[in-house]
């Protein structure tokens, strides 16, 4: 509990991040259930800034790529160098080596690094001329990837897109959030920059496996199918969710319910994590596409015909 | 009495199944041989005397009804009581239909004020919803009569439209029952001063939807050996051999609802939850819906109830998930549960 409230402290109830609570939080039950986010909005909606300040507060080791078209899987994952001093090779590891690596504009990449990236947060091991190696835990990538632009972009495949755990969508803020930017922009910029580590690995890892502890009952899992099953078979929907959809849900619903300091899930975390893990895998009829159905409306359709767990 | 009307039923089952000529099943009705059939068949102690006065008879089920109501042996407003849910009120089955029109009708009718235009519209209503399946035919049955009682019982008249569309749909129900004969067009009885003035064209679409089947000629032989196997089933249920699950539709009244002080052991926190909410559904006009959970139905209803009885519907359903979910178990959660479950019932009692 203690990483959720040391990054709501620094980070909201300081309001360097405005109006990001629930962005905030679903990244940090992300991290606790061993997974990975994409975070999709349009430009300018602070999904770097977000992604940025939690890496920054966790006393991790943190890298950024920033995407583009002609980055190479060699230049996430790294390379053998012949060094000539002592004549022999030496492993360059890429920025994959890491805790906390955030990805931005994980669309901008061409496919070859997009499906080394993808293996790598797989696997948790990357495999660079025939050596494997295991990637250091925690692990977590952080993605964002804007929906709009279609110029020199490479959408990620579905197959792909399954391996986040969670797709965070974010959007503008209110009004009155965005007055309150406005007022304050200098200052919030100069708060991102120095904000330090306060929350020490041993502490985050020991939260991890906490929050793997929390119980669940039968009839939750019971619920949890339910949910995925009812998705393969609504009707607006080509390709519903796959058992690792069931998986996600059921990590994220155990890190949700960690982070309201419960030690059991009750079906409120199941529905709260629905869309998270359920929007990116859903995949619709184009006829129904066409007419304005998104994957959230499934869900929200699916959740309010699945009856919760009784009595 | 029940051993007798089961043994009559099954002596009933059984000859069904010794006639191979007979169909089992007529598609789209219940299998009349399946023990879920039976089960529903055994729902209502009072069905079951119905039953066995009926098997003795040589009338179809609606000619029985018909004859009886008008011999006044039966009176046409308790005669939905062959096949409804008995145990719920008007009230309950207003409140769990959740239509606003109607709700504001039986208010109507409370306070004595109820137009004829409004009754009638009312009732097209229920029919449709009758005949869209959204509304089964025993609570609308049900409905019917809790609306005759409700007027008689204001004093105001019962209006002819109500009591024909009850005859129709009690006709119907116990045409649904399928134990009935299939009306003999030379033996059936006629009826010249008919109680219950019926459409002549939904008598006839009722005589199409009727099942083929008949009551079967019971061979000696089988009654016998199977009045013996009953005989013999109920003396070891007699002698302590583990019995059947009662059966019975749903009872709940807000008079008569338990104080939490008679249950014992563990399971208490969420029977007591589930009855709290069926009494508060019932006092609000919230229902929790299937899909809602136990954390949304508190948050619904805070929009809804006063603090003392929200309070301690709260406290009931921390006790509850803690107790369901969070596996905690022990005196103290069944007695916090026990303690927030008497606060609801009194904060009921006083609204």
């Amino acid at each position: 509990m203690f990483i959720m409230k040391a990054i709501k402290g620094e980070l909201l109830d300081s309001g360097i991040l405005i109006e990001r609570g629930f962005e905030v939080r679903a990244i940090v039950a992300c991290l606790l259930a061993r997974g990975h986010a994409l975070i999709e909005g349009v430009p300018g909606v602070a999904k770097t800034y977000t992604a940025k300040s939690i890496a920054k507060l966790l006393s991790l080791d943190f890298r950024r790529v920033q995407m583009t078209p002609d980055l190479l899987p060699s230049d996430i994952v790294g390379y053998y160098v012949f060094d000539q001093r002592t004549a022999e090779f030496r492993l360059r590891k890429g920025p994959i080596f890491t805790n906390i690596l955030l990805v931005d504009e994980i669309n901008r990449a061409s496919p070859r690094t997009q499906s080394a990236l993808l293996e790598a947060m797989q696997e948790r091991q990357v495999t660079i001329e025939g050596q494997t190696l295991k990637l250091e835990e925690p692990f977590m990538v952080l993605a964002t990837q804007n929906p709009i632009e279609m110029e020199g972009v490479f959408p990620l495949p579905e197959a792909q897109v399954d391996r986040f755990l969670a797709k965070i969508v974010t959007g503008y803020v209110s009004h009155k959030g965005f007055v309150e930017l406005l007022r304050r922009v200098y200052e919030i910029e100069q708060a991102i920059e120095n904000l330090k580590p306060v929350i020490p690995k041993e502490v985050v890892l020991e939260e991890i496996g906490r929050a793997t502890e929390v119980r669940v009952d039968d009839a939750v899992l019971d619920y949890i199918a339910s949910i995925v099953e009812e998705t393969r078979v609504h009707p607006a929907v080509r390709l519903g969710g796959s058992p690792r959809a069931g998986i996600a849900m059921l990590k994220l619903a155990k890190a949700w319910a960690y982070l309201d300091e419960r030690n059991y899930v009750i079906p409120d975390d199941v529905k709260a994590v629905a869309k998270l893990a359920l929007v990116h895998r859903i995949i619709l009829k184009p006829e129904y596409e066409i007419q304005g159905v998104t994957s959230e409306r499934v869900v929200e359709s699916v959740l309010s015909k699945v009856p919760v767990p009784k009595p | 009495m029940r051993y007798l009307a089961v043994a009559l039923v099954l002596t009933l089952l059984v000859a069904q199944v010794a006639q191979a000529e007979l169909p089992k099943h007529t598609p789209g009705f219940p299998d009349v041989g399946s023990w879920q059939w039976l089960e529903e068949i055994l729902k209502d102690p009072r069905l079951l005397e119905a039953l066995r006065a009926l098997t003795g008879a040589e009338l179809s089920y609606r000619e029985l009804l018909e004859s009886l109501i008008s011999r006044e042996a039966l009176p046409v407003d308790r005669a939905g009581e062959l096949g409804t849910p008995l145990g719920k009120d008007l009230k309950d089955l207003v409140a769990e239909l959740g239509d606003p029109r109607l709700k504001a009708l039986v208010e109507g009718i409370e306070s004595g004020r109820v137009s004829q235009e409004e009754l009638t519209r009312v009732l097209e209503y229920l029919e449709s919803l009758r005949a869209s399946g959204t509304l089964d035919l025993s609570s609308y049955v049900a409905l019917l009569v809790g609306l005759a009682d409700a007027l008689r019982e204001r004093g105001l008249e019962v209006p002819p439209e109500l009591l024909s569309r009850l005859g129709t749909a009690l006709a119907d129900l116990l045409n649904t029952l399928q134990l009935g004969r299939a009306p003999r067009p030379a033996e059936a009885p006629t009826n010249p001063e008919p109680s219950l003035p019926r459409p002549e064209s939904r008598a006839l679409a009722l005589e199409l939807q009727l099942p083929a089947l008949s009551v079967p000629w019971l061979p000696l032989g089988y009654v016998l050996v199977a009045l013996a196997a009953i005989a013999a089933v109920a003396l070891a249920l007699r002698a302590g051999a583990p019995r059947l699950p009662k059966l019975g539709w749903p009872r709940v009244r807000p008079s008569t609802a338990p104080t939490g002080a008679e249950e014992v052991g563990e399971p208490d926190a969420v029977k007591l939850y589930w009855r709290a909410v069926e009494l508060v559904s019932k006092a609000t006009g919230t229902p929790r819906e299937d899909h809602v959970t136990h954390r949304e139905y508190l948050a619904r209803l805070s929009a809804l109830a006063a603090e003392p009885l929200l309070d301690s519907f709260s406290e009931l359903t921390r006790a509850y998930e803690l107790y369901r979910y969070g596996g905690v178990r022990g005196a103290d959660i069944v007695e916090l549960a026990r303690t927030a479950y008497t606060k609801v019932v009194e904060s009921l009692g006083r609204r």
